[in-house]
């Protein structure tokens, strides 16, 4: 089985294509749902779902699955109050939200297969423009609660002290750059974490089938990327926790911001 | 209990971010100053007409800001040990 069928089989690409399940075309704009829109619905339902489940019982002595809950309630609350102090808690349902939205998304990126439309595993954190929506949504609410919170104290964000005169209007043009720089480091981290470590082991994973195909001693050699692959699976899912973990903390250090501007 | 958790603590701060971690988190720093300078840049040419001098000036001043970024990132992750 040599030519396109095994370079259609191991194209690392492939698991990052968007199929439609079914069309829907609003006023000439194509609004379709996809397997992405499938997938960040799934990992929506199966988060609420399971919360739900684990608190069910409401049990003064948790069980297995509601301690599991408080866990993960006690471990966003507990980011929020190092990073924001307590003033930060209101935003508590909010971080707890695309925590456990993004975490559920890179999990579920983890399964190969899933019974999915277009039958191939897929992670929606995996493109630029889910990731990017997802850090504007936090961007403008900084934005937003500063400039209501603090009024025009917010820009005090852009002023650092300490600083003489004839340089200020520099320092200012690079920290308002900075401050734009944000979002746009917020989504490409996660992005290129998930694109990077998805391709990865889509690469050695190709590796097994090319070097079986090729037969004779190949065939033995295959076997040292299946040991690669096997430690990648286990590297992914720790970058898959890592990464959420990581958005959830630098939303909670940019609310701080919003919250208490001047002081960094 | 509490003892025991607050150790726990202690060894996972020691283990610290692992060198991939950290190098993705400086490079991304640094290449989202960048970007957002020669965006601003660019988009300062093509609303008043400052071609090429917005891109340029953008670029520069973007590296500037990228270069703040990898310096606050590198405070917050010394901090971070040094701290816990």
């Amino acid at each position: 089985m040599k030519g396109p069928g095994v370079a259609e089989a191991t194209n690392p690409i492939k698991q990052f294509e968007i199929h439609e399940v079914f069309e829907l075309v609003v006023g000439g704009v194509n609004l379709s749902f996809t397997n992405s829109s499938y997938f960040m619905m799934v990992a929506t339902v199966m988060v609420s779902g399971l919360l739900a489940l684990a608190m069910s019982k409401r049990a003064l002595v948790p069980g297995r699955a509601q301690s599991v809950a408080e866990l993960l309630y006690e471990f966003v609350a507990g980011m929020i109050r190092d990073t924001a102090g307590d003033e930060g808690l209101k935003f508590f349902p909010f971080v707890f939200t695309l925590f456990a939205f993004i975490l559920m998304g890179n999990m579920l990126g983890m399964l190969p297969y899933f019974p999915a439309p277009g039958f191939h595993g897929f992670t929606f954190t995996s493109h630029i423009i889910v990731t990017f929506a997802l850090s504007m949504i936090v961007i403008s609410i900084v934005v937003g609660y500063g400039l209501i919170k603090n009024g025009l104290g917010f820009f005090k964000l852009f002023v650092p002290s300490g600083v003489p005169a004839a340089i200020m209007p520099f320092v200012i043009l690079i920290e308002i750059i900075s401050f734009i720089s944000r979002p746009v480091t917020l989504c490409v981290r996660l992005f290129a974490n998930m694109l990077a470590g998805h391709i990865l082991l889509k690469v050695f994973a190709g590796f097994i089938i090319m070097l079986g195909a090729a037969g004779g001693i190949y065939t033995a050699v295959g076997v040292l990327p299946f040991f690669m692959v096997v430690a990648l699976t286990a590297l992914e899912f720790l970058v898959a926790f890592l990464q959420a973990y990581v958005f959830a903390i630098l939303t909670c250090i940019y609310l701080g911001d919003a919250l208490h501007p001047g002081h960094h | 209990m509490n003892a025991k958790l607050e150790a726990r603590r202690e060894k996972e701060a020691e283990r610290g971010p692992t060198g991939w971690g950290l190098g993705l988190r400086y490079g991304s720093e640094f290449a989202g100053g960048v970007l957002a300078g020669a965006g601003l840049g660019y988009l300062a040419d093509w609303a008043f007409g400052w071609s090429p001098w917005g891109l340029l000036v953008g670029v520069i001043l973007g590296f500037a800001a990228g270069t703040l970024n990898v310096v606050r990132a590198a405070q917050s992750v010394n901090n971070q040990d040094g701290a816990d």
